[in-house]
């Protein structure tokens, strides 16, 4: 095995750990189906699969396309966006600022007690955000995504307390611009958290769980162009909530 | 859609208020209907005519933006009428009369309509005319459709066609509510 097939498995095992619960079943993921010469693109494809069947196991669940983290009372912020909206940089860097990692990729909610479960994957940072992100640079340096363990991103630890989403936060960076924060009505906010949803009409009673995720947890659109603006300004809404 | 059409709500959509806002769910897609669309779609109660939603609301307004918020939420009624949120509030237990200028006469597979005033006719196609001699039959539009049924078991549209056709014949002057003609 060459020391990038090492690389590989231990970052595999990683993703695998990061699993919640499943009900017994087991699921065989052929890892020589994963072709390429560069571990970090297999490894991607394999998070990439491992998300998705995470996502086919939680039906019933309300599950938004989002980052999250939380305070040590187990308040969560979630971090709503598509691909390419930053989230992911910003979970990192939140969690560089101390708060605890619970995602970077799906949160997954509860519809009645709107309760989070964790998705702790390593997470993905594309080449964009290495340069404001270079704590996290993974030795020896690869080309492409770089796939961070949660036990590297540092951060508290998760909360004892069950997690609950106390701030909804639909960032959106825009290289240069000035760290904007909007509130947002509670319509606006499960419309957008609805949009960015996976599989909505799985979900139970999806409507209902989205207006009383809006109506417990108070909205901001964020538009920053400064990961450290936006960084501080998340995490004094998330200290007042 | 014209005015005096009643709408009501499709009972596939799914419907929930925050605030002053109204998010709607049809098991694909999301829509969200702020401050004035929420309004148009509280009144929307499958008796209330579409002009008398909009008068409605054009009174909450300023008298001389009357006629264009007239205008806007029949359109904003269409709208939600052509993307199956709303759906024609003609199929209930709704009876229609001919109004006494209106003759006809069936002449072969077609039914011609007459109006002895003006002259004014109009031909109804084989299944046009037998709807319309159900009508005159005092039946509702609820029972136009189950007999239509047992004839063309067949035809999922059925519904919505007998519904277009009725529409078309009050906007006409053909056909009147019952409530109407007793008026």
């Amino acid at each position: 095995m060459t020391t990038t097939d090492a690389d590989f498995a231990s970052h595999a095992a990683v993703a695998f750990a990061a699993l919640p619960l499943t009900t017994g079943a087991v699921d065989v993921l052929d890892l020589d189906a994963y072709d390429g010469t560069v571990a970090s693109n297999r490894l991607t494809a394999l998070l990439s699969d491992v998300t998705i069947g995470a996502i086919a196991a939680a039906g019933g669940n309300l599950l938004l396309h989002a980052g999250a983290v939380a305070r040590p009372d187990g308040a969560t912020a979630v971090l709503c966006g598509a691909s390419g909206s930053g989230k992911s940089t910003l979970t990192a860097g939140l969690v560089a600022a101390g708060w605890s990692y619970v995602t970077d990729e799906t949160v997954c909610l509860d519809p009645q007690t709107l309760r989070i479960t964790p998705f702790r994957r390593p997470i993905s940072l594309k080449p964009g955000s290495h340069e404001v992100l270079g704590h996290l640079r993974p030795v020896p340096e690869y080309a492409g995504n770089w796939v961070v363990p949660p036990a590297v991103l540092g951060g508290a630890p998760l909360p004892e307390q069950p997690l609950l989403p106390e701030l909804l936060v639909f960032p959106t960076f825009r290289s240069g611009a000035r760290l904007d924060i909007t509130p947002l009505s509670p319509g606006e906010a499960a419309f957008l958290a609805g949009t960015d949803s996976s599989r909505l009409s799985d979900t139970h009673a999806p409507l209902q769980a989205l207006a009383r995720l809006a109506r417990r947890a108070p909205a901001y659109r964020v538009v920053h162009g400064d990961l450290d603006a936006a960084v501080r300004g998340i995490s004094d809404l998330l200290a007042a909530a | 859609m014209s005015p005096d059409t009643v709408l009501r709500r499709r009972t596939t959509i799914d419907a929930v208020e925050l605030e002053d806002e109204v998010l709607l769910y049809d098991g694909m897609f999301l829509r969200r209907l702020p401050a004035t669309g929420a309004l148009i779609w509280s009144l929307v109660d499958g008796h209330r005519p579409a002009e008398e939603i909009a008068a409605i609301v054009a009174a909450g307004r300023p008298a001389h933006d009357a006629g264009p918020v007239i205008t806007e939420v029949l359109a904003f009624l269409a709208d939600l009428l052509d993307r199956t949120i709303l759906e024609l509030a003609m199929l209930d237990c709704t009876t229609f009369r001919r109004p006494p200028d209106i003759g006809w006469v069936r002449d072969d597979q077609t039914v011609l309509l007459i109006d002895v005033r003006d002259g004014r006719r109009r031909a109804l196609t084989p299944s046009g005319g037998r709807i319309w001699e159900l009508i005159c039959e005092d039946k509702s539009a609820e029972h136009v459709v189950a007999a239509l049924s047992e004839q063309y078991p067949d035809a999922p549209s059925l519904p919505a066609d007998v519904e277009t056709l009725l529409a078309a014949l009050v906007q006409e002057g053909w056909l009147v509510r019952h409530e109407a003609v007793d008026a």
